[in-house]
């Protein structure tokens, strides 16, 4: 290339900057949109298949009836086609959170070599008691708290794990799930909310629940060798772990029938045992008896004997008695004699005494008269016989003598006679004396008689009692030989009857046993891959959003970019018209001059390829996975860059920009130099055919004339507008209905379809208690209350399975309001009611109906756990757009469903007035409460989706909008510079400058108005594709576009015609009439 | 005070650092109701002053008046206007918006202004009564230029100015347009200016001026009048 050639080529990028950064601006955009969305799907998979691959997430996940062992894990292990396998325990489960609400748990196992957790925060557990919490769903204020397997669990449920509690000790994140769905329960209300894994050993558990199994296959996930490899697999590894099941299923069989013998057997032994038993405690107790009667016969002797003793010895004690008394008796007697004698003692005595008194007496009366006589005498001697004048007393005196001698003889002669009875007495008493001891001899001997008897009663009595006491003994000894035997026998008794009893027991347990063998079932075993796994299954389905938008809307820029690059080549070929013919004539070959067009576009759309698709697939890939942040939160974003996307993309815009370049430029260079160089006729004027409507066309304005005229003047151009603005009101149309179309499902699935504005679940059935509590707390902010059951069934169908609400309710509402009372059954079509299903049959929604592909009249299979239902015939089809639903009677369920029909759901609807969350607290604190859902709330978290899908739409608007302001822009740039001399023109007539622009900008509006109505049903069906394209699996969408939007949509086309011709008015300002009237160049 | 009188005007073009001095010092004078011609050299500034005087182009210094008012003092708004009113311009390549029709091109203009002149009698006069519904394209340069004559006819107005009108023409045509332009002249009163790099066409002007280089080279008040079906060039 000639140094001028080439100086020319960038002199001419610089003059005309403009039109060059316009065409690198629109293949940037065309390309950033396109290998934006292209590789954003690529990026999000290689993202999770990095993640996956990472966490060595699991190829296939074997369930069986019969649990595994860890003997049968380390033979599945050593399968051919198996890297690795361990087996886990899981278990769901209540826990009462922080509110106090009741929610559903599962618990897991912690793995080690395949679905290793990443650790938000905190840390693994290391005790058996600690536990790493959701991470998706829990922040870290959790960490530290405890998760409490809650009271209303079964006994299997808290008998399942070792503890009572577990300690949150991190936060982690599982490849189990990659999004935010957690899956159903039996238990609760059948929403798992979160997960919790702990180490093996907190589970208290027999066998393994499920064994991942990883296998050598290097292929990454999603891909179609990947899937082809293991749906190979599945087979081969469901056939060798049947096998390995079987081994041990066969061994217990064995064992079984073998322990079966055997207790037959011990039976048998237990029952001759019994017998002999019976015989022994017969012949026992016979003894036994015998000898206690011996026992008894020799004591009932020896107290007979001993009696005969007794009485011969109580006969002696009287005898001695009376002995006694005798001596008594006699010594008394004794007594009384030796006091008579002592008396008659005295009495002789005292009569002694008083006689030898007398004696005395009389001796001294005695002497004392003798003395008187004497005197007497010798008186009378004296007086010798002359007694006279002495007679007289003489006389006395012997008369006094003679009286005392007297006396004295009378004395004398009583005391001879007292001395006489007192030797008589005396003799008396001697005698007595000897009586009395003669007796006392005899009682003394008597005495001593009576002692020696008394001596040998003592002793016979003593012997008595000995022999007393020994027969009590023998008593005692002999009752309580009595009582033992007694005592043995009962134990014995009662120890035949438990063994009677236990081989009652026994013989029950052999039949039970035998019946269980003729019962066991073989194990089953199930080989579930990746696809079962709701967020490995819903992950690419999901990203294949992006891709539904990827497949239409770049072909859409590209078309558009074409077209940009088209006119603004074209025109360019145009200006540069004259210079063509000079350069032509100077000598440059058609090849060269070609080249340097192609150069300019080339390099603008290379450059513009390069800048956008750098830009482009960072930008998009990151924007668009912060959207999906929300639902897929597992790990940061890897972008793939793909150098094929790259080669395609500069490919495309080159075809876009080179290949208009060559159509514009051949057409110009057929013609000879000579011609080039004079200037291009500008397009001539002609009549159209509204002119023909002359009555019409008379009453136009005269510069709409022109106006009219202008439009179809450049042709070219016009078709260029139309297709610009049409696109862009396509692509606003189809965003504004995609924000219709998602946003009013909330609307009509919480105002529409859901009319309930609580749900409470209790974990017994309704009763009507529960509802007249209710009614009587809330009485008339209630409006209806209908008891329901909602149990959850996964309905599989080719390539996958849905998780499904099963609502049951009883048709003739015995409990509350009827169902449809809460819940609108209609149609999407036309709004018409859905009737109740009848007996057999089932209402599903149309969510369901379309994944599975029915309709009215065709039969549903459900699976509960991984138990397949008989088949139901769908009786009708509803609108529904969160969830699914499907809706079976009472009668249907317990027949088809086989269990009981169990209502332990209200859903409440409220007056407008009623604050639901008041109304919701009082119901989760009612006993029995288990959990409450305020549909307010529901409609928020369902509204987050919508966001996140919004957010894509708008990227993708944005985009849109973007692109057709280059578009417009472009045109109206071209249309300007084709025009120049024309405003040129009008501007010298004196046009002001609001006129000028208007007499442009009414052309302009015209296009627009023609693109619109040329847009508007190109949007329509835009839209239709687009939401065909859009899949969540959480919710679909009403494809609907909503009045108001196409006024929106017509407002921001128009706004944005409106908003390029005011930067053209600018333009056409500053156009310089000098300048551009000077001469043709 | 003259029709026309442009004192000390200046026009400096200034393209990046190239400083181009279109006009210096120019300074003249035209009566109400001539014709005047301006020739000079390719280059010599004969179009820039031309602009200028018919407001489409600014000056850098300087003052112009036509009929009292200070032209060089108007901003945009009252250069529009008087565009509108008081110009009528002839370009050397006709400038005709090529979707009207020769009608329709009198017409848009004519509807602009205060009082107009009927477009058909107008194009009558131009001797295109038989063309008015053509499109440009349609017609020959000749007519085309008669068109634009006629267009610049029909607003009335005090000023016609004339860039090199026959410069696209051939000879004969040529001259009948100046004709057409020395006939309005003459029957209208209208002042004319011309600009032509043909000298021999002097002869048809009240006024002759001659630009060389930028400056006013001379004014001459031409004596001795000739038709324009007299010349010869
Ligand atoms: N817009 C412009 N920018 C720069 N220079 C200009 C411009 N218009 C005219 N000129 C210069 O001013 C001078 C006078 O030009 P012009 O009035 O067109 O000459 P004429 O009409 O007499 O041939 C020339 O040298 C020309 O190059
Ligand atoms: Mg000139």
């Amino acid at each position: 290339m000639k140094q001028a050639f080439r100086k020319n080529i960038f002199r001419t990028i610089k003059k005309s900057m403009g039109r060059y950064m316009a065409i690198f601006a629109i293949i940037a955009l065309g390309v950033g949109f396109f290998s934006g969305l292209k590789a954003s799907k690529p990026s999000m998979l290689y993202t999770a298949q990095d993640y996956l691959r990472e966490r060595q997430m699991f190829d296939y996940r074997l369930i069986s009836t019969w649990g595994f062992d860890q003997e049968e894990v380390e033979a599945i292990r050593a399968l051919d086609g198996v890297a690795e396998a361990e087996g886990a325990v899981w278990e769901d489960f209540l826990y009462p959170d922080e509110s106090g609400r009741e929610i559903c748990f599962k618990a897991l196992s912690i793995t080690e070599s395949v679905n290793t957790l990443t650790l938000l925060s905190g840390r693994l557990p290391q005790a058996d008691n600690e536990c790493v919490l959701d991470g998706y769903r829990y922040s870290e204020d959790m960490i530290g708290t405890e998760i409490t397997i809650g009271e209303n669990n079964s006994s299997e449920t808290r008998d399942a794990f070792v503890h009572d509690s577990y300690t949150v000790v991190g936060l982690v994140r599982s490849p189990l799930y990659m999004n935010m769905e957690r899956g159903t329960t039996t238990i609760g209300n059948g929403k798992v909310e979160g997960f919790i894994f702990l180490p093996l050993s907190g589970f208290d558990y027999e066998y393994y629940k499920e064994v991942y199994v990883k296998t050598p296959l290097e292929a990454l996930a999603f891909t179609e060798e990947y899937q082809d490899s293991i749906e190979d697999g599945a087979q081969e590894l469901e056939d060798g772990s049947a096998a390995i099941a079987d081994i041990r299923y066969n061994r217990e069989l064995a064992d079984a029938r073998e322990e079966i013998a055997d207790a037959r057997e011990e039976l048998a032994d237990g029952e001759q045992e019994l017998a002999d038993a019976k015989k022994e405690l017969e012949e026992k107790t016979g003894d036994a008896r015998k000898e206690l009667a011996d026992a008894r016969e020799e004591l009932e002797r020896g107290e007979q004997e001993l009696a005969d003793a007794q009485k011969i010895l109580d006969d002696g004690k009287r005898e001695l008695t009376a002995r006694e008394q005798e001596l008594a008796d006699g010594e008394s007697a004794l007594v009384d004699g030796e006091a008579q004698y002592q008396a008659g003692l005295t009495d002789y005595e005292n009569g002694r005494s008083q006689y030898e008194a007398g004696y005395s007496q009389y001796q001294a009366g005695l002497a004392e008269y003798e003395k008187n006589l004497a005197q007497y005498q010798a008186f009378l001697a004296m007086l010798g016989g002359n007694t006279a004048g002495y007679e007289e007393q003489l006389a006395a005196t012997e008369a006094s003598l003679e009286q005392a001698k007297e006396q004295l003889d009378a004395t004398g002669a009583l005391l001879s006679a007292t001395k006489n009875e007192l030797d008589q007495g005396k003799a008396a008493l001697d005698a007595s004396r000897g009586q009395l001891d003669a007796s006392r001899a005899q009682m003394e001997e008597g005495r001593r008689q009576i002692e020696a008897a008394r001596k040998e009663l003592a002793t016979g009595q003593r012997e008595i009692d000995d022999n007393q006491k020994k027969i009590a003994d023998g008593w005692k000894e002999y009752e309580d030989g009595c009582s033992e035997l007694e005592e043995e026998v009962a134990d014995a008794e009662a120890e035949i009857a438990d063994a009677e009893e236990e081989l009652a027991d026994g013989r029950q347990e052999l039949a039970d046993a035998e019946e269980e063998l003729a019962d066991v079932e073989e194990p089953e075993l199930y080989v579930l891959d990746r696809n079962t796994n709701v967020g490995y299954a819903c992950y690419e389905n999901d990203i294949s959003i992006v891709e539904g938008v990827a497949k239409i809307f770049p072909v859409f820029f590209f078309l558009i970019a074409a077209l940009v690059c088209s006119t603004t080549m074209t025109r360019m070929v145009d200006d540069e018209r004259t210079q063509i013919g000079t350069l032509r004539a100077l000598g440059y070959t058609q090849g060269a001059i070609l080249a340097k067009y192609a150069i300019y576009s080339g390099s603008a759309a290379g450059l513009g390829a390069i800048v956008g698709y750098l830009a482009g697939v960072r930008s998009f890939t990151t924007s668009i996975w912060t959207a999906y942040n929300m639902l897929y939160g597992f790990s940061e974003l890897i972008i793939v860059d793909n150098i094929w996307l790259l080669l395609i993309s500069l490919l495309v815009a080159l075809i876009c920009s080179v290949g208009t370049t060559y159509a514009a430029c051949r057409l110009e260079l057929k013609h000879a130099p000579a011609e080039l160089i004079r200037p291009k006729a500008p397009p001539a004027g002609k009549r159209i055919l509204l002119e023909r409507v002359t009555l019409l066309w008379k009453h136009l304005k005269f510069l709409h004339k022109v106006s009219a005229r202008n439009v179809f003047r450049f042709k070219k151009r016009m078709i260029m507008m139309i297709l610009g603005i049409s696109g862009c009101t396509a692509l606003v149309v189809t965003g504004f209905g995609v924000k219709d179309s998602v946003t009013n499902i909330v609307n009509v699935q919480y105002d529409e379809i859901l009319q309930y504005d609580l749900s409470a679940t209790y974990s017994k059935e309704l009763t009507f208690d529960i509802l007249e509590e209710i009614k009587e707390e809330f009485g008339s902010e209630i409006e209806t209350a209908a008891s329901v059951m909602e149990t959850s069934a996964e309905a599989p169908f080719e390539g996958g399975s849905k998780s499904v609400t099963l609502l049951v309710s009883d048709p003739q509402a015995a409990l509350g309001d009827p169902v449809t009372d809460s819940i609108n059954f209609h149609q999407e079509k036309d709004g018409s009611a859905v009737e109740l299903p009848g007996d057999g049959e089932i209402l599903i929604d149309n969510r369901l109906a379309g994944e599975l592909s029915l309709e009215v009249g065709d039969t549903i299979t459900l699976k509960v756990g991984d138990q397949e239902k008989p088949p139901l015939t769908v009786a009708g089809i509803f609108e529904n757009y969160v969830y699914f639903y499907a809706y079976v009677n009472s009668a249907t369920y317990e027949e088809y469903f086989g269990e009981a029909y169990e209502p332990k759901t209200l859903y409440l609807s409220l007056q407008k007035e009623a604050d639901p969350y008041r109304i919701s607290s009082y119901l989760s604190d009612m006993k029995d409460a288990a959990g409450v859902n305020v549909i307010a709330d529901m409609r928020i978290r369902v509204q987050n989706i919508m966001q996140s899908m919004n957010f894509i739409i708008a990227l993708v608007i944005g985009s849109a909008a973007a692109l057709a302001f280059i578009v417009l822009f472009n045109l109206g740039n071209i249309n300007i510079s084709e025009r120049v001399r024309e405003i040129a023109t009008l501007k010298v007539l004196g046009f002001y400058p609001r006129e000028s622009g208007a007499y442009v900008f009414r052309e302009s509006m015209v296009l627009s108005v023609m693109g619109i109505v040329v847009g508007l049903p190109l949007g329509v069906l835009l839209h239709t594709f687009v939401m065909s394209q859009l899949k969540v699996d959480m919710v679909s969408f009403h494809v609907q576009i909503l009045p108001l939007s196409y006024v929106y949509s017509v407002v921001a086309v128009i706004g944005f015609t409106v908003c390029v011709d005011l930067i053209m008015r600018r333009k056409i300002e500053r156009i310089d009439m000098a300048e551009s009237l000077k001469s043709i160049e | 005070m003259a029709f026309i009188e442009f004192s000390h005007v200046n026009k400096i073009y200034q393209s990046g650092d190239v400083k181009i001095h279109a006009l210096k010092d120019a300074s003249f004078e035209v009566g109400q109701g001539e014709i005047c011609v301006i020739v000079g050299q390719s280059g010599a500034g004969k179009t820039t002053l031309l602009n200028i005087l018919g407001g489409m182009d600014t000056l850098t210094d300087g003052r112009i008046f036509l009929d009292g008012v200070e032209v060089s003092a108007f901003r945009k708004k009252q250069l529009a206007n008087y565009r509108r009113n008081d110009i009528g311009f002839v370009f050397q390549f006709y400038n005709l918006i090529p979707n009207l029709t020769a009608l329709e091109n009198v017409e848009i203009a004519s509807q602009l202004c205060k009082d107009p002149l009927p477009p058909v009698e107008v194009l009558s006069g131009v001797g295109l009564h038989e063309r008015m519904q053509n499109f440009p394209a349609q017609l020959s340069g000749g007519e085309q230029q008669r068109v634009a004559i006629a267009r610049a006819l029909a607003k009335n107005p005090k000023l016609l100015l004339c860039d090199e009108p026959t410069g696209a023409l051939d000879y004969q045509t040529g001259k009948a347009i100046l004709k057409l332009l020395q006939d309005a002249s003459r029957h209208s009163g209208m002042t004319v200016i011309i600009i032509t790099h043909n000298s021999a066409l002097t002869a048809m002007a009240d006024r002759i001026i001659r630009v060389k280089s930028g400056t006013i080279d001379e004014v001459i008040l031409n004596e001795k009048i000739v038709p324009v079906e007299e010349i010869e060039w």
